[in-house]
């Protein structure tokens, strides 16, 4: 593009060095004229600064250590001497030779460049020797800073440094537009920063040329160091400016810690501080601020440095958006599911909170909160789904085999594949369905002898279902068999000993005792199924995942089962009540109602702990006495019915407290040997509760009654 | 009671940068000895930089220590609104006057 | 609307090549030989937007230029580019000293120029 004009610097170099040669024979005559050592330099400099950008590079290459010899000469450093002028001289013919020489540069040419270079060099470092030090440029003058090990963030080729610029109070009377460099920063990369604005005085009192702001922030960017120290490079000595590369795990903190767990970290705020404040009505910073305890500065750099990091997490999810799926570790899953968890039982605090209050906006501001928060719940939720067809083509198999094995013959039919349900329920649902699908074969789809005689197809048909239903994943296996005989159900449970011969029950009744423990309808004891292991543990199976099952059966057409399953291991609805300081939780699904006994009655009811509900007698369990809370109970107690496995009981408490959506959190050491227990959770304030494992306390309160009864 | 005078207006037009900070002092001053209300229109600022802002930021601690009321006005230009956004003045880009009033940090 | 630079070198070949760049570009130019022509031109100009200038010139040097344009107050805060080469870092300082905005390093690439040249006036 500059080629244009190699023919005017040609024209003007030749009449430099017409006008330099003169001027060093002059100077040798008059050495200490200092106008004509300046007069000649500044001709070689002239030359020099064109000579690269007209491309003659080898002119570039040796009039740079000329020009150094020269400028040493005008500072004192090196004598005008004979040699000197003589090295000058020869210098400017082979500019010239150069010059004429266009652009083939031949090996003679090249080797006088080179022994130029060297005089020039030897000259100028017999003064080095002395006591000199070059003169650098300053934008060199700062040593490249290693990068500050953050080996994730480089892989991706991005990096966040902090950056605090502070101009210097006259920058802007040499023309310097400070928007117009913050600007370029921005154009770098990701930037979020804060201008400090306190210090600008007020109207009449103020310089209007002078600077009284600041700035910090932070840039996220695939530019190094170098890259953003060009922004500030005219500005550099006049400003104070800070560069540092931030570790990644800062950022994380940024976007994951709260502000007090930042500020203790980052701003050496005492955690003391932090918990008085928030103990107040006010936003924690300002509070801070208010005390003196930080200065705005630093509450308003954190913020940024949240806001910067969410930022660039949002632009790295658009980036991402357009990857069909990402693998995550399922910790990071697990960890994500336990915020979300916490941040549901806050929701449920807050909405208590805003209910005792009875305030208006607040109340709507945490119904809003709720709606939002359930989103996130369902959507954090849906991450961990899988389909449940994944474990189907696995019962596919055992149909196959054991109808072979039966002599039998049954197809699997399967439908809602893709319903998806928890990961860890999914897993736990295997054993039971399996189970009640050879119970199917075994028991419910004749022989094809007995089908054709009943005028059926040969071949059974067992269909598994799933679908949806609100919260629930509703999993069913039908058979097309004989259904289940209730006479002969009834027949072993009196055989068995379940119930007493002349007891009246009903259809529903009669189905739900193959659920009993021990029950086995079989006529004989087959390998695959009636080992007394049967659908007494698919019943506890479900029951320890939080679900149902129900039994629809018709005589010779057919039975269904169908597995009420909650979407989810990791959030229940549930019960909360309190006993003394301690809370408790009592999973919904199996409460069946809450009334309320006068103290002195519980007293009468003494050692036998039976209480009337509902028409039927119920055992009890007093929660205070079994966990061994301190205090004592209040003169009007709750009681509350729960349905475990195969009965009913209460378990009095002091308070109900209400409904309340959790997360179960795995049992710490602690309560690990503590039975009753299914889980805990944490409470929006911090507090624990426990959760209580219904079936194992009813099984508890039977023993205990057994044990009284054997004991007299 | 004498009805409330007229708000005095200033429009500065043009690129506003250090050159013009001087001339803009005065007038915010001579605005702010008259009585009622000032208003700053940003129609016709076309470029600025941090000058024009500490004015500003200076007018703004003079009407809160002066009681008098001081508000923006007008349309922001798309220029000056990104260069406002990149400096972190404002985390979002405002329009008009008064959505950067209300946006401004620190102001 | 068009922006005015004034461009002021002793050597003709540089002076052009930067009018050719910057008239590319479409920046008004104006040319000046050395500082002393460019000062007596300055009352002259109205309204600039941008000098760039050398250092070394006869007659009148790019650091007395700038100082004595700064004492103008139509020239008060022009920004103000220097031409110089790297072997002159003493020069970056004394151009700032004396008020320039920045500089621009000597060989330079057309890139390199409108570089810094929108660096300061965009």
């Amino acid at each position: 593009m500059l080629d244009k004009f190699k023919s005017s610097f040609r024209e003007e170099a030749e009449e430099l060095l017409g006008q330099l040669e003169s001027t060093l024979l002059e100077l040798e005559d008059s050495p200490s004229d200092a106008e004509l050592l300046n007069a000649a330099f500044r001709a070689i400099h002239t030359i020099k600064g064109s000579a690269g950008m007209f491309g003659f590079d080898e002119i570039a290459r040796f009039t740079h250590d000329l020009e150094n010899v020269l400028d040493k000469a005008r500072a004192g450093k090196i004598a005008i001497s004979r040699e000197f002028i003589d090295l000058a001289l020869r210098g400017r013919d082979h500019i010239r030779g150069l010059l004429s020489s266009g652009d083939e540069l031949t090996e003679d040419l090249r080797r006088t460049t080179d022994a130029l270079v060297e005089e020039c060099r030897a000259l100028a470092a017999e003064t080095e020797a002395r006591n000199e030090a070059s003169p650098g440029s300053p934008g060199a003058a700062a040593p490249e800073q290693p990068a500050s090990g953050a080996p994730g963030a480089a892989s991706e080729g991005k990096r966040t440094f902090y950056i605090r610029f502070q101009p210097g109070p006259d920058i802007f009377r040499n023309g310097t537009r400070v928007l117009s460099l913050l600007a370029d920063l921005a154009e770098l990369g990701e930037a979020t920063l804060v201008p400090h604005v306190h210090d600008i005085p007020r109207l009449s009192e103020m310089d209007p040329e002078r600077c009284y702001c600041y700035w910090e922030g932070y840039l996220t960017t695939e530019s190094d160091r170098n890259a953003i120290r060009d922004v500030f490079i005219f500005v550099e000595s006049e400003s104070s400016l800070t560069i540092e590369e931030i570790e990644e795990t800062r950022i994380n903190d940024s976007r994951t810690k709260r502000l007090g767990e930042l500020l203790v970290q980052y701003q050496h705020v005492p955690p003391e501080e932090i918990s008085k404040a928030l103990s107040s009505q006010k936003r924690l910073g300002e509070i801070l601020v208010e005390k003196g305890i930080i200065s705005k500065d630093a509450l308003d750099t954190t913020l940024a440095g949240q806001n910067h990091a969410k930022k660039i997490q949002d632009k790295a999810a658009e980036a991402g958006g357009a990857l069909a799926s990402v693998r995550v570790a399922s910790e990071k899953l697990d960890q994500l599911v336990d915020l979300v968890g916490e941040l549901v039982t806050l929701q449920a605090r807050l909405a208590r909170t805003s209910l005792d209050l009875k305030e208006i906006s607040l109340a709507a501001i945490s119904e809003q909160f709720e709606r939002l928060i359930a989103q996130l719940r369902d959507n954090t939720m849906s991450i961990r789904m899988l389909p449940i067809g994944s474990t189907f083509n696995k019962f596919r198999r055992v149909v196959r085999d054991l109808s072979t094995e039966l002599g039998k013959e049954a197809d699997l039919l399967t439908e809602g594949a893709d319903t998806e349900l928890d990961k860890t329920v999914i897993e736990r649902l295997n054993d039971p369905l399996v189970h009640i699908i050879r119970n199917s074969l075994d028991h419910g789809i004749e022989s094809p002898q007995d089908r054709e005689a009943a005028g059926k197809n040969r071949k059974g048909t067992i269909l598994l279902k799933a679908q949806h239903s609100g919260a629930h994943v509703l999993i069913s296996v039908r058979d097309d068999g004989a259904g289940l005989n209730a006479e002969a159900i009834r027949a072993k449970a009196v055989e068995r000993g379940i119930v007493a011969p002349g007891q009246e029950l009903t259809e529903a009744e009669i189905n739900q005792l193959i659920f009993h423990p021990g029950f086995s309808t079989a006529k004989s004891v087959t390998k695959v199924s009636g080992r007394g292991v049967g659908m007494d543990v698919v019943k506890r199976e479900i029951d320890s995942l939080g679900g149902t099952v129900m039994i629809s059966t018709e005589r010779g057409r057919g039975t269904e089962m169908t597995l009420k399953i909650p979407l989810t291991l990791a959030i229940i609805e549930g019960l909360l009540v309190a006993v003394g300081g301690e809370y408790y939780v009592v999973p919904l699904s199996s409460v069946d109602g809450c009334i309320e006994i006068p103290k002195e009655d519980l007293r009468k009811v003494g050692e036998r702990r039976i209480i009337p509900y509902r028409g039927d007698l119920l055992p009890f369990v007093d929660l205070r006495s079994y966990f061994e809370v301190p205090g004592e109970t209040p003169d009007i107690a709750q009681i509350v019915i729960a349905n475990a496995q195969d009965s009913r009981l209460g378990f009095v408490v002091d308070n109900v407290i209400g409904d309340y959506q959790t997360v179960i959190k795995p049992l710490g050491r602690m309560y690990k040997d503590v039975s009753g227990i299914s889980g805990a959770t944490i409470l929006g304030d911090g507090t624990v509760a426990l959760i209580l494992d219904v079936n194992r306390l009813s099984q508890a309160v039977q023993a205990e009654s057994q044990r009284k009864v054997q004991a007299g | 009671m004498a009805k409330d005078p007229a708000p005095q207006e200033l429009a500065p037009v043009g690129k506003l940068f250090i050159d013009t900070a001087a001339e803009l002092r005065a007038a915010l001053t001579k605005a702010f000895s008259k009585k009622g209300s000032v208003l700053f229109r940003w129609d016709g600022v076309e470029d600025l930089d941090v000058p024009l802002l500490q004015l500003l930021y200076a007018a703004r601690v003079e009407a809160s220590r002066t009681g008098k009321e001081f508000h923006f006005t007008g349309i922001v230009t798309d220029r000056v609104a990104n260069r406002l956004y990149s400096a972190g003045f404002v985390s979002v880009i405002p329009l008009s006057g008064e959505e950067l009033e209300s946006n401004l940090v620190g102001f | 609307m068009g922006k005015k630079i004034l461009i002021v070198d002793d050597s003709t070949a540089i002076r052009q090549s930067i009018t050719y760049i910057l008239n590319q570009e479409g920046y008004e130019t104006v040319e000046a030989k050395d500082g002393l022509e460019a000062f007596q031109m300055l009352e002259g100009l109205g309204k600039l937007d941008l000098v760039i200038t050398d250092v070394n010139m006869p007659n009148m040097d790019g650091i007395t230029f700038i100082r004595k344009t700064r004492e103008l107050a139509a020239f008060k805060f022009v920004p103000i580019l220097v031409l110089t080469t790297e072997s002159q870092g003493s020069k970056m300082n004394e151009g700032k000293e004396a008020g320039a905005t920045g500089w621009i390093v000597k060989p330079f690439s057309a890139d390199k120029l409108l570089g810094v040249v929108k660096k300061v006036i965009d």
